[in-house]
């Protein structure tokens, strides 16, 4: 798990980099809880009414030990995204998601499979082999986003000072059909989210199941 | 009702029987039932979780079909794209291969895209919300349902890619088929209901094995059944069509929005009990049999019982009549046998006192004879048996026992009475019966004898009395009279034919034989002689009695010295009444005292006018034996002397000898008081009777007067002048004075003066004249003290 939440502030650093060629200078700090207090991951934060994004970089979902890394990526819409297979055995990734519906018929590690995302919106990743596996591409139509790591907080750069921003959440799990909340920010005070989130459906965030009824 | 003793002892024993019966049978029922009901309870619960087991495979295969089509590819291809002639192809497929009813396939949004039983639908809201959500937390809900009211299985898929896009739900009906499928896996054999509604709504039976009738009462029985009951493994009894079922109700699992389904496993307890039925039927044929020998055998007890208690009943109802010879025989040795022997102990007792009680009732104490009851009831019974047979009723009356009670006590004499009457039964024959009549009086019974024939028997008593009887060393006299009345002649009860012969002895003492038959016509109670008494005392009253003076003259001086008075009644129609025909009547009727007293205060008022008329006479009365017996009669007299202020020397008493012997202890008695008072007490008709002159020595009188029997001829009869004179010299011996009466002529005057007698009287001399009379010839007749030889008056053939 240490290895999982250390890519997403890797690829937060390099749009940091990017971010502080422009005149924004203001960084937000947030941090996203459950409903328990608990922080809460895989979350993505981004700033609806900020700038226009940037021309996106590439991004990678890698395809490790049957599962994806990130679980969640966070992507500005043209993004084009890697999936390098890692395992030894092949993937069969696909996505029925209306954001992007893709298939990567069985491929090994030696393809280079990529995926353009045009569209806003979750896309839900599926390996057709193996059933557990779970991932979640989020393209936001922002410059401004981030995914929270183990310990529930995200740094949005590029921000103006002492601006209020509309800033949305979304997690997976996260109650209502869009599974997104809305929350207004300013860049002068770390910003606190609190969300209601569903049970895990298999435990993939260490919880059990709470209840079984039959 | 039900009065006989048998009949409640059998009544008893067979309700008793009965009832212990009831109770056996039915416990034993209640048992069986019980046992039944808990042997089916453990079947119930077994079958049910049979069936729960069977639900759990069903639910596990249905998910794993479904589960398959679910992560299908193609078809997820198919969902994601809506592609819905190949959804509905997929599910029309995947419900066939694990034969399902229906299959739907629901979006996110919880409406079904499509129905396998309803193709060409519109979307529709999926309405088992939590089903959905459960699916997608744990990739597998399942639940049973009521859509379109029918009861499905339900088992809920997500279909995957890899986070749900829609569910799959596969619906088995529940159908007959499926209860007859439980039903058959059960190893009894048990009715399977599922029925839908629930805590808040009306129990409906959708599917059963249940017969019809069993189904329609279904629903109310269950609306009975207490909730607590429901799911908890506790069968229930419930009544349907008439039959019992243990009943197992077990709620299922539903969804919300759905109606609740339970299953209902029933076990008819008549189906049960079908296998007990012979033994019911022995039970209640033994029952039967046990009832009747109850009831033979409580009839035979009772019987047993109750014929003694008749017996014993019959018994003193006899007892009760007054007939003991008849003995109770109840041969039990038990206690009502014993109780049979007292009642015959008891029937001995009454008996014996009762004969005692009656003898003594019946007889005599002092003599031991039959006493006047018990004579009278024979004589009634013999006069009834003795048809026109004779029988002769005596009545012996003993003389001189008051004497003898006066001077020798009364237990000498009643020892002379007992000696008497042993006498006088020794004498009879066996058939005759001897009984004390009263105090002095014996009665004899002699049936089938005719007057004739008693005439012995008479005599012999009679002559048995001329014997001194020894009374405790003394011997003495005693007389009797005899009184004869014979059935059918003198009377046909016991009362006339005693009262007859009472009347008798009046005529027996009269005669010298001392012996009578009833004569009719000397009976002072014939009815024209109670008649004549009746008028006497009515002519008493009207004055129609008068006394006439017959003079009593000194012989020696040929002067007037006395008169008796002579009662004489002049009947308003009879006319003259001679003194005969009514003075024995008035003594025996009781008359005579009232005759008495009218004589008394006539004659002493007569000597109160001669003497205020200067005319010195001494008036004689005349006092019956009735008069003797009043005690009182001295004081009545005593009342009269002072009232007309008469001495009593006055008045001369005359009594008849008879009258003295009848009660001599009163007659003593009243002769000594009216000789103490200064009367002359005289002897009437002497010569007549039997008194020895010793025997008058003892009386305290003065005079004799020799009966006009001996008079009347002394002129011409020798003898009579012998008796006359040795009577007179016998008197003038004992120093009484000596009156003749029935003087007829000079001669026989002449006669009694030269013997010495003191005083005559007859027709000679005057007859008997009204005092007025009386008063002339004490004035001037030659009898006049006042004058000196007169020639006497013509004599008379008549005696006074």
């Amino acid at each position: 798990m240490v290895r999982l939440s250390l890519l997403p502030r890797i690829v937060a650093a390099l749009l940091l980099m990017v971010c502080s060629t422009s005149s924004i200078a203001a960084t937000l700090s947030a941090a996203v809880f459950d409903s328990d207090g608990a922080p809460v991951a895989d979350a993505v934060i981004f700033i609806v009414n900020g700038n226009a994004p940037p021309a996106p970089a590439p991004a990678t979902m890698v395809q490790r030990d049957q599962s994806f890394a990130p679980h969640v990526l966070a992507v500005s819409v043209g993004t084009t995204v890697e999936f390098p297979n890692e395992d030894p055995f092949r993937h069969h990734v696909y996505s029925f998601s209306p954001a992007k519906r893709f298939e990567l018929k069985l491929y090994g590690g030696d393809d280079v499979q990529q995926v353009v995302f045009d569209t806003p919106g979750e896309i839900a990743l599926g390996c057709n082999i193996h059933d557990d596996m779970l991932g979640y591409i989020y393209v936001v139509d922002s410059a401004h986003f981030a995914v929270t790591g183990a310990d529930g907080t995200a740094i949005i750069d590029g921000l103006a000072d002492n601006e209020t921003y509309e800033a949305q959440v979304w997690h997976p799990r996260l109650r209502g059909p869009t599974r997104r909340t809305s929350q207004d920010v300013n860049a002068s005070a770390p910003a606190r989210f609190e969300i209601g989130l569903k049970r895990d459906r298999r435990g993939q965030d260490g919880s059990e199941f709470e209840e079984g009824v039959y | 009702m039900f009065k006989s003793f048998q009949t409640k002892l059998a009544l008893f024993f067979t309700a008793l029987f009965l009832l212990l019966q009831g109770a056996a049978f039915f416990t034993v029922q209640e048992a069986i039932v019980q046992n039944i009901f808990d042997q089916s309870r453990d079947q119930l619960v077994a079958a049910n979780r049979i069936f729960a087991d069977r639900i759990q495979t069903r639910v596990a295969a249905l998910s794993e079909g479904a589960q398959i089509l679910a992560s299908d590819f193609g078809f997820r291809t198919a969902v994601a794209t809506s592609d819905k002639p190949t959804i509905l192809s997929a599910l029309d497929n995947l419900g066939a291969r694990i034969s399902a009813d229906r299959v739907l396939l629901i979006n996110l949004d919880y409406k079904v895209v499509a129905d396998t039983q309803n193709p060409d639908a519109g979307q529709i809201e999926f309405p088992f919300y939590d089903l959905i959500d459960r699916a997608e937390v744990e990739d597998r809900a399942e639940a049973f349902t009521t859509l379109n009211d029918v009861i499905y299985e339900m088992v809920v898929v997500p279909v995957l890619a890899p986070v749900p896009i829609a569910y799959v739900a596969i619906g088995i009906e529940i159908d007959s088929g499926f209860a007859e499928d439980l039903r058959r896996q059960s190893t009894l054999p048990l009715d399977v209901t599922f029925v839908t509604g629930g805590s808040s709504t009306r129990w409906t039976p959708a599917v059963s094995t249940l017969p019809a009738g069993a189904q329609t009462d279904l629903p109310d029985a269950l609306a009975r059944v207490s909730l607590e009951s429901v799911g908890a493994d506790v069968p229930v009894t419930l009544t349907l069509a008439g039959s019992d079922y243990v009943t197992l109700v077990q709620p299922l699992q539903t969804p919300d929005g759905s109606d609740g389904v339970s299953t209902i496993l029933q076990y008819s307890l008549d189906l049960a009990l079908v296998p007990y039925q012979p033994l019911f039927v022995v039970l209640a044929a033994l029952a039967i049999i046990a009832l009747a020998v109850a009831l033979v055998g409580s009839i035979a007890i009772a019987r047993g019982v109750s014929k003694p208690i008749r017996t014993l009943d019959e018994a003193a109802r006899r007892i009760q009549a007054g007939s003991y010879e008849d003995k109770v025989t109840v041969s039990q040795g038990d206690e009502i046998g014993r109780l049979g022997e007292t009642f015959n102990q008891m029937m001995d007792g009454i008996a014996e006192r009762e004969a005692r009680i009656e003898h003594q009732s019946l007889h005599d104490a002092a003599t031991g004879l039959p006493n006047r009851t018990y004579f009278e009831r024979q004589l009634n019974e013999s006069v009834g048996d003795s048809k026109e047979s004779p029988l002769t009723v005596l009545l012996v009356e003993i003389g001189r026992v008051s004497e003898i009670n006066y001077t020798l006590g009364h237990e000498t004499g009643e020892d002379l009475i007992r000696i008497i009457g042993q006498r006088l039964a020794s004498m009879v024959k066996k058939s005759d019966m001897v009984a004390r009549h009263s105090s002095t009086m014996f009665s004899i019974l002699m049936p089938g004898a005719a007057a004739a024939d008693v005439r012995p028997i008479v005599d012999r008593i009679l002559a048995s009395f001329e014997d001194a009887v020894p009374v405790a060393g003394i011997q003495l006299d005693v007389t009797a009279a005899i009184g004869e009345a014979c059935y059918p002649d003198h009377g046909t009860d016991a009362r006339t034919l005693l009262q007859r012969a009472d009347t008798a002895i009046y005529e027996a003492k009269a005669s010298s034989r001392l012996f009578a038959t009833y004569d009719p016509d000397a009976d002072p109670h014939k009815p024209e002689r109670l008649t004549m008494m009746g008028e006497l005392r009515k002519g008493l009253d009207n004055g129609e009695f008068k006394f006439f003076y017959q003079p009593k003259v000194d012989i020696a001086a040929e002067k007037i010295t006395h008169v008796e008075a002579l009662v004489r009644w002049i009947h308003p129609t009879r006319g003259f009444m001679p003194p005969d025909d009514f003075i024995p009547l008035a003594e025996q009727t009781g008359n005579i005292q009232k005759l008495t007293e009218w004589a008394l205060n006539a004659a002493i008022s007569q000597a109160r006018l001669w003497l205020n008329a200067d005319i010195d006479i001494i008036i004689a009365i005349n006092l019956s034996a009735r008069d003797l017996t009043n005690r009182k009669l001295p004081e009545q007299i005593q009342h009269l002397l002072d009232r007309y202020s008469v001495d009593a020397s006055r008045i001369v008493l005359e009594i008849t000898e008879s009258a003295i012997m009848d009660d001599r202890d009163n007659a003593m008695a009243v002769l000594t008081a009216l000789s103490k008072m200064g009367h002359t007490l005289s002897i009437d008709d002497y010569g007549t009777g039997y008194s020895s002159m010793a025997y008058l020595k003892a009386l305290p009188v003065q005079e004799i007067k020799i009966d006009k029997s001996f008079v009347l001829k002394l002129a011409s009869n020798k003898e009579d002048e012998i008796l006359v004179r040795s009577t007179i010299d016998l008197g003038h011996n004992l120093g009484l004075k000596v009156v003749a009466e029935g003087v007829e002529d000079q001669e026989s005057l002449d006669i009694l003066r030269k013997y010495g007698c003191e005083t005559g009287q007859g027709y000679f001399i005057s007859k008997p004249v009204p005092p007025e009379d009386i008063e002339t010839f004490y004035r001037e007749s030659r009898w006049s003290p006042n004058k000196d030889t007169q020639t006497p008056p013509e004599s008379e053939s008549h005696s006074a």
